[in-house]
């Protein structure tokens, strides 16, 4: 247990953040993963069988794709802003000490912040892997029924 | 404290843009082949140049991303010089003035990390409407 709330709410940000970031570098890895699958499948479009056209199997990589994306989508929310200032021409004197209070206000915006951000993230890497796995199914059924 | 530890947000997140701006990069790349390759069963309304520009504006701005980019502003506390000299770098004892630097520091971060985030998200903006439209096209041929 945490000796005092900002210990306890910076232990839970650095847990969010991992979670994030490890969430993150799957979604990189498989999005390269799915360009690089994309090639050769496209290589094979003439040996499908009939009910499978290749644009169907095509659209499933950029659904994937574009689940990936979202989930890669760089966020900063308004409300995390208020300590954490993003702007093209910020001057020195906008970054003051905040009090002790307002730094347990702005720990606990963050941390519904990261938990929001890591839902989203958890959903779409979900849906992509999903259709991952259904499509390494589907092709490992229909390499065993070509071999029959 | 605190300025140690914005500033260690800042670059957390300037890093993680960098990142994610290569990955991009190279899954682009890697699109632009087979998208290339199917040029003859592109529908009649879109030429090959016209579908080759949302990835030139892409790789504009993911080139932009990752551009390096240290600030004048900074000149006093981070030297990037051709003859570095040894009086360059000199240690300060005054404390206001420490915490002044990190404030610009802070600054500087916020800037680029700005310009980082708008580039890395007009470029992944056009990735998820070319990738509609795609899914949208795949889908009218199949009907």
């Amino acid at each position: 247990m945490a000796s005092d709330p900002a210990t306890y709410y910076r232990n839970q940000i650095a847990a969010y953040n991992d979670t994030i970031r490890i969430s993150d570098f799957k979604a990189n890895v498989a999005i390269i993963y799915g360009a690089f699958t994309m090639g050769p499948l496209m290589g094979f479009a003439n040996q499908f069988p009939p009910f499978l056209p290749l644009n169907a199997v095509l659209m499933a990589f950029v659904l994937v794709f574009f689940c990936l994306l979202v989930c890669l989508f760089p966020r900063y929310p308004r409300a995390g802003r208020a300590t954490f200032i993003i702007k093209p021409n910020a001057k020195p004197d906008e970054f003051i000490v905040p009090s002790q209070e307002i730094v347990l206000q702005s720990q606990q915006t963050l941390c519904v912040i990261l938990c929001n951000i890591l839902y989203w993230k958890t959903i779409m890497l979900r849906i992509s892997f999903s259709i991952y796995i259904l499509g390494t199914l589907l092709a490992a059924a229909l390499l065993a029924h070509s071999k029959i | 404290m605190h300025y140690g530890n914005l500033i260690g947000t800042y670059t957390e997140s300037i890093r993680l843009c960098d990142f994610k701006a290569n990955l991009t990069v190279l899954f682009v790349a890697i699109m632009m082949g087979p998208v290339v390759a199917s040029k003859d069963k592109f529908p009649n309304f879109l030429p090959l140049p016209l579908a080759l520009a949302p990835f030139l504006i892409a790789f504009f701005c993911l080139l932009l991303c990752v551009f390096p980019r240290f600030p004048r502003r900074d000149t006093r506390n981070f030297i990037v010089v051709r003859n570095p000299k040894r009086s360059d770098f000199l240690y300060s004892e005054d404390k206001s003035e420490d915490v002044d630097q990190l404030k610009l520091r802070c600054a500087i971060l916020s800037g680029i990390l700005f310009w980082k985030t708008l580039f890395l998200k007009v470029s992944l903006y056009i990735c998820l409407a070319t990738l509609a439209f795609t899914f949208v096209l795949l889908g009218f041929s199949l009907l």
